[in-house]
């Protein structure tokens, strides 16, 4: 590796996320999460506490502000969870409590077959829309330019879980895979809508979380279900997209950066150095921070270790591998942007 | 000693040779589907390959010629679901077509339910099933809950998003001998130990034993949490509840 | 925004405080200028009567488990010892008590529903104590072996004598910190997989086509 002295001046924030996504030279790696880092202690200090900071627009963009002015992270994301389109959909709802994620009654589900999918007339003015989009507008009239917002638009196979239901929707994969693909199709017009509503509202990028896990399907599922629609959404979304899939995704990663998006955000599950060599520079890498056993469980020593080897990996943006548990310690997080400063300091940049 | 030559039934023969790689595995299967009738063996294969249609039918004409339906159970569906759950834990399948061979296991199950229960004969043990507060994934606890019944528990379904006091009132209710709560999401997780600290505050936890699973669960934190076992798959589950069952016997 | 590094390391947390309007309340651990943990609760919350609140957990950790106050208002234990697993679980009853509630220590004393009989923990010299039922038999006395272990445990405390003691290293006597401990003793874990393993020892499993 040659090191070379930093000629690049001082970014801010916004500047050194946006130059990332596109890997461009950056001063020093940028720390963020395109999910969320959401604490229940953070709500506290902004007494923001779930769900009320779900659902209301000021106690959003509070509690999502605080993720660069008391974490010190480049960017802020102010929908911390995966349901407002759902909500908005028409889904069954539990909004929890403080500790606790809302979530979709996915075992309630509203659609059953093609022909009942069904964007509504009034899908962006949905209070949980609104809701989404006030608050970005209010964290960029607060933050002004200096740090990266980015929103979030669910894909439309989480939207599939979520609307049929997870089992009957996996078994539609497999027993009509021609009928899941068009409700595919029709369903990717909420992704649509409700991201270029962000972009108007003032967002910098999108997280776009679909959900076809190692866990529960192949890397073949997503090239044959997803990937050209991927594709498709890097024509139609004009902002830099963050794929987000979890669990092991080794073996659709070279599918996932065939499709032009701007970065993909990788679980732990994932070795940072083999997944940079599949990606190999044709999306950028935002990871991949364990969340259970690391950020929830450990101290800041194991956390700095991780953010290290992510590092030393050449991994283009820091941060938690998906959305942090609520009871996360503020100091555990806060040794991200800590550490990755500290090792900027030590090293020079390679360009 | 049984060899690969002495099954009758072509597909599961190519299943065991080319899908199975355990020693210990590929003799178990070898032996148990050696020794098992062909009629048996046809149910195995059209389960594992997610064939409900054919489970359904197979499993009539094998009732309807009389054989009992116990042996059904275990030599046909039982046996099927064994290579399946091989298959998933060496990721060879994924959890659509799991879930297609629990569906042809149902298809077969709900012939051969009715009978068991009818015949008097006792379950092993009661067993309470939920997914934790704040989770509403439930796949692998159905899958856990079939796999238990089909192994002879009576299981209580206490569905998704069951709360610390759920857990208890079912308890009360039910005097189960067992326990069993999944989380399939990292932030729930943490709601295994917040319910078996409200059963000890409750005054319940003796009455149980508690086995926890689901994707993101480990050993260790289902020690830390203080259950008494874990299951990391639906086959790891009825070897546990059979082991915890027999604690009490 | 409190400074992180003053406050220690995060050791506890109860994400809602059902008896003072669902607030967070951390415990944290700091180390003295003896070496010695000293504990700390503190609140990010802004509400009007959380120090009041955080306060009264504090009082309750001191009656409950022996803790007593330092000048700079942490906790310690008085004998130099950190007992910080029995600190953790001290907070978390300390913190289920509502600010009206009058903190009593626990009797030495628990009943074990498994063995049908009372449980007692006698606190002999040196900071040992010796665990002993009211009954006698053979499956008694693997409980009280059980939940002498589960001490040893949740109280970081060692084993000595026949495996029916545990003693604190610190030499000293705990008796409200072991009256708290012993209402979870007979459910630990790790205890009861160590006591089940010893009694299952040398049989041999029945080869079953279900075992997997």
């Amino acid at each position: 590796m040659v090191i070379q002295p930093a000629p690049i001046k001082e970014m801010t924030s916004r500047q050194r996320v946006l130059a990332a996504l596109r890997r461009e030279p950056v001063d020093r790696t940028p720390v963020c999460n395109p999910t969320s880092v959401a604490t229940v202690e953070l709500m506290d200090l902004v007494d923001a506490p779930f769900p009320h900071a779900n659902r209301d627009p000021a106690a959003m963009a509070r509690l999502a502000a605080t993720s660069y002015t008391e974490l010190g992270f480049d960017s802020v994301m102010p929908v911390f969870s995966i349901v407002q389109e759902s909500s908005a959909l028409g889904c069954s709802m539990q909004w929890e409590q403080k500790d606790n994620w809302p979530t979709v009654r996915m075992n309630e589900p509203i659609w059953k077959d093609l022909d009942d999918i069904r964007i509504p007339n009034d899908f962006l003015t949905h209070p949980d829309m609104v809701c989404v989009l006030d608050a970005i507008r209010l964290l960029r009239k607060e933050l002004g330019d200096d740090v990266a917002i980015i929103g979030k638009t669910m894909g439309p196979w989480t939207l599939g879980y979520h609307c049929f239901g997870v089992e009957p929707f996996l078994l539609m994969s497999l027993d009509d895979p021609g009928r899941t693909m068009a409700c595919l199709e029709r369903m990717k017009e909420a992704t649509v809508q409700f991201g270029l509503a962000q972009i108007d509202a003032g967002v910098d990028a999108l997280t776009v979380p679909d959900h076809a896990t190692g866990d529960l399907v192949s890397g073949e599922y997503y090239k044959r279900f997803l990937m050209d629609m991927h594709s498709e959404f890097v024509e139609t979304i004009p902002v830099p997209l963050i794929l987000h899939i979890c669990g092991r995704t080794v073996d659709r990663m070279d599918y996932i950066a065939r499709t032009g998006m701007a970065a993909f955000h990788f679980d732990s599950k994932n070795e940072p150095a083999e997944s940079m060599e599949i990606v190999s520079d044709r999306i950028s890498l935002i990871g991949n921070i364990n969340n259970p056993e690391t950020l929830f469980s450990k101290n800041p020593e194991d956390v700095r270790k991780e953010v290290i080897a992510n590092l030393e990996a050449g991994v283009p943006l820091i941060g938690p591998e998906c959305a942090i548990p609520l009871q996360t310690r503020i100091e555990n997080l806060m040794e991200i942007p800590k550490t990755v400063r500290q090792w900027h300091n030590e090293h020079v940049h390679v360009h | 000693m049984a060899e690969l030559s002495d099954i009758g039934n072509e597909f599961i023969r190519q299943e065991i040779e080319e899908y199975l790689e355990r020693p210990e595995e590929i003799e178990r299967n070898i032996e148990l589907f050696a020794r098992v009738r062909p009629a048996m063996q046809a149910i195995a294969a059209a389960l594992i390959e997610g064939e409900d249609g054919e489970v359904d039918r197979l499993t009539k004409l094998a009732l309807a010629d009389g054989i009992e339906a116990l042996e059904i159970m275990d030599d046909g569906l039982i046996a099927g679901m064994g290579i399946v759950g091989i298959k998933f834990r060496e990721a060879m399948i994924f959890v659509p077509e799991v879930l297609a061979c629990a569906r042809a296991m149902k298809a077969g199950m709900k012939y051969i339910e009715p009978i068991l229960s009818d015949s008097g004969v006792e379950p092993i043990a009661k067993v309470l099933m939920g997914t934790v507060k704040g989770d509403l994934h439930d796949i692998g606890k159905n899958l856990c809950i079939m796999m238990l019944r089909g192994s002879g528990f009576e299981v209580v379904d206490l569905g998704v998003d069951t709360s610390e006091d759920e857990f208890i009132d079912a308890i009360e209710e039910h005097k189960a001998t067992i326990l069993g709560m999944s989380a399939l999401l990292t932030t729930t997780m943490p709601n295994m130990g917040k319910t078996i600290e409200a059963l000890i505050d409750a005054d319940v936890r003796d009455d149980v034993f508690v086995m926890v699973g689901g994707a993101p669960v480990t050993q260790e934190f289902a020690d830390d949490m203080g259950a008494d076992g874990y299951g990391k798959d639906a086959l790891s589950c009825v070897s546990l509840a059979k082991k915890l069952a027999a604690q009490t016997a | 925004m409190a400074d992180i590094a003053q406050l220690g390391n995060r050791i506890e947390l109860v994400s809602m405080d059902k008896h003072f309007h669902d607030i967070t309340l951390g415990l944290y651990e700091q180390p003295a200028a003896d070496g010695v943990s000293e504990y700390l609760v503190h609140s990010y919350a802004h509400k009007d009567g959380t120090a009041e609140r955080i306060q009264f957990i504090m009082r309750a950790m001191q009656e409950l488990g022996g803790v007593v106050a330092t000048p700079e208002g942490s906790l310690r234990f008085a004998c130099g010892n950190s007992h910080r697993v029995a600190c953790k679980r001290l907070f978390i009853e300390a913190s289920k008590l509502p600010s009206e509630a009058l903190p009593v220590p626990r009797p030495l004393a628990v009943h074990d529903k498994k063995a049908a009989c009372e449980m007692t923990a006698q606190s002999l010299d040196g900071g040992v104590y010796r665990v002993s039922a009211e009954s006698n038999g053979e499956d008694i006395r693997r409980r009280v072996l059980a939940i002498a272990g589960g001490l040893r445990k949740l109280g970081e405390m060692a084993e000595s004598n026949a495996g029916d003691e545990a003693s604190f290293a610190c030499g000293t006597a705990h008796d409200a910190l072991v009256g708290m401990l012993l209402v979870r003793a007979p459910n630990v874990r790790a205890v009861l997989r160590e006591e089940d393993a010893a009694a299952s020892g040398g049989v041999l499993a029945a080869p079953s086509a279900q075992t997997v």
